[in-house]
């Protein structure tokens, strides 16, 4: 089954040195090289619970949550007041802020343009998973 | 202990987790090319769609009732079964990977655990972590666990969890099983142990342990033994690697032209030298066979070729040379192809590759100059999807589209292509 998870072995080698070459006698810095940086290592805690979910709108823009992006989901974070979050309402998968008082639930936009959704009451409410993480191309 | 957890419906729960609006609704996944019903929800099982059962069979129930149906995504079912692996072995580190959906646990490293409340962490977790229903029978052997896996899925008490343990309730479930449900238990088994009055996998558990070591084989022994709660069957933890490949596919619509097979078994051979790549062997024969519709009135024709090849290879231009080589010899034109595939045997690995007793050093060259162009095709094909790079005969011509596999009702591929990621409002 070929595919194109996420793969801790596709990594891209960024070698980086706690030191400065010096010219003209050998470094002292090889024996100090550190190992690569791994975006995926520093993006991703559990890679097996973590899944990638591309934003559709403006609804996150206050919390830097961009049309477009991609949000990093880790599905073995339990979700809590002010996490935001995955979910499905009504069928559909949105990504809002959580909001969680006595018995109240709701998912707030980040975006004045949107009104607060009570989900207290929703049967068909559930939390997908946690965002973790936003990944953007400039 | 011995553990089998299971994926309850597997492609039906993966298509869910990314499509809520499936919960509770009848679905089905279809085989390859959209043949048959290989995977339903519980409310498609509820309206009596058997498994097996073919497509075209059900149309109306499936238009009737909303059915939803898909195609086999295996690149999505591959990684969801990988997710559900390795988060379970993240908790029960032996485990061996039984088949896409099941996988056996060993629990004898957990001795002052309650297996019950573990049980249940690890079915609560997998939901949590990959959305995917499990359930898991926990039992003294391999061979138990799987009744009591069975156990957990069936029975509305025990909600996709069943310990086992209980010698009396162990009797009294056997009493249920037919002893041609078991493992290793075929026909000829079946008669010669009826003959001597052992129907149920109970009458099979009650009989002297001598007269199954005089009367059957190994096999059969060893079932006596796990029966009685002694493990005899061992978790094969690594994947041992595979001794022969083999790909093969039905037209969409059956074949008269030598050009579409060509194509076809060229496109099978490079899939083949792909796979013999990937787990790191080199293949001596290649075999090609061609057949038509064993069921038509059409006239029938069958035919396969082996090939040997001068040196051993997983070079996809070498593997579709001789492909076509052997087509060449069965090949008889009138008649109206159904299938075609292309087998090969005699892996084995890379570094014990044979040379031919003639390999000079231009041929070494070349040997390694091949390989690097395999590696960049294969790099280039995983970077940027499969067939991104094709040899010229596998690519596939306007006309020929015909054979290639039928999958209309494919959802995306959620975790494993960029462009198909799921969205968020």
């Amino acid at each position: 089954m070929e595919s194109i998870r996420i793969k801790t072995s596709q990594r891209i080698p960024l070698p980086f040195l706690t030191d400065r070459v010096a010219a003209g006698f050998p470094s002292p810095a090889t024996d100090h090289e550190e190992k690569d940086l791994d975006l995926n290592e520093h993006l991703i805690e559990h890679p097996s619970s973590t899944f990638f979910i591309r934003v559709e709108g403006d609804s996150m823009e206050g919390a830097a949550i961009l049309d477009n992006d991609i949000l990093i989901v880790d599905r073995s974070i339990t979700p809590t007041h002010g996490s935001i979050v995955v979910a499905v309402v009504h069928g559909e998968i949105t990504v809002k802020r959580l909001f969680r008082e006595n018995k109240r639930i709701e998912l707030h936009a980040e975006n004045p343009q949107y009104a607060p959704i009570d989900v207290s009451y929703d049967a068909g409410f559930k939390i997908w998973g946690v965002v973790s993480g936003v990944v953007r191309k400039t | 202990m011995i553990g089998l957890i299971d994926s309850n419906n597997f492609y039906v729960s993966c298509e869910r987790v990314f499509n809520p609006r499936l919960e509770n609704r009848p679905v089905v996944v279809l085989s390859n090319n959209d043949g048959n019903v290989v995977a339903r929800s519980n409310e498609a099982k509820a309206l009596g769609i058997k498994m097996g059962i073919p497509f075209h069979q059900i149309k109306t129930i499936v238009k009737l009732e909303e059915v939803a149906v898909y195609s086999s995504n295996y690149a999505l079912y591959g990684d969801m079964s990988r997710r559900v692996t390795s988060t379970v072995r993240d908790m029960i580190p032996d485990v061996e990977v039984y088949s896409i959906d099941e996988q056996f646990l060993d629990f004898n490293s957990f001795g002052k655990y309650d297996l019950k409340k573990l049980g249940e962490q690890i079915n609560r977790t997998v939901k949590q972590y990959t959305g995917i229903p499990t359930s898991l029978g926990i039992a003294k052997t391999k061979t138990l666990s799987k009744i009591a896996n069975h156990l957990a899925k069936k029975s509305m008490t025990h909600k996709g969890l069943y310990v086992l343990e209980n010698e009396q309730l162990i009797k009294e479930y056997l009493s249920l099983i037919p002893v041609s449900d078991l493992w290793g238990i075929g026909g000829r088994y079946t008669l010669k142990l009826a003959k001597h009055n052992i129907h149920t996998a109970l009458d099979l558990y009650n009989t002297p342990e001598q007269w199954v070591k005089q009367h059957m084989t190994i096999v059969g022994l060893r079932l006596w033994y796990e029966l009685h709660g002694m493990p005899c069957l061992q978790l094969e933890e690594t994947q041992k690697p595979k001794k022969n490949i083999c790909t093969s596919r039905s037209f969409s619509s059956k074949q008269t032209e030598l050009s579409v097979i060509k194509e076809a078994l060229a496109t099978h051979a490079t899939t083949c030298a792909q796979k013999l790549r990937k787990q790191g062997c080199v293949t001596n024969f290649i075999n090609v066979f061609v057949q038509t519709n064993r069921y038509s009135d059409d006239p029938k024709y069958s035919n396969s070729f082996t090939c040997t090849l001068p040196e051993s290879s997983n070079d996809s231009r070498v593997l579709i040379h001789y492909a076509l080589k052997a087509l060449e010899r069965i090949f008889r034109a009138g008649y109206k192809y159904q299938k075609c595939g292309v087998m090969v045997s005699g892996l084995t690995p890379e570094n014990q590759r044979q040379t031919s007793l003639f390999a000079n050093e231009k041929a070494d060259e070349s040997l390694t100059k091949g390989d690097t162009l395999m590696g960049v095709m294969d790099t280039l094909n995983e970077k940027y999807g499969r067939d991104t790079i094709k040899i010229g005969t596998a690519a596939k011509s306007k006309q020929t589209k015909s054979w290639e596999m039928n999958q209309s009702y494919l959802s995306p591929k959620y975790t494993t292509n960029w462009e198909d990621l799921l969205r968020a409002k």
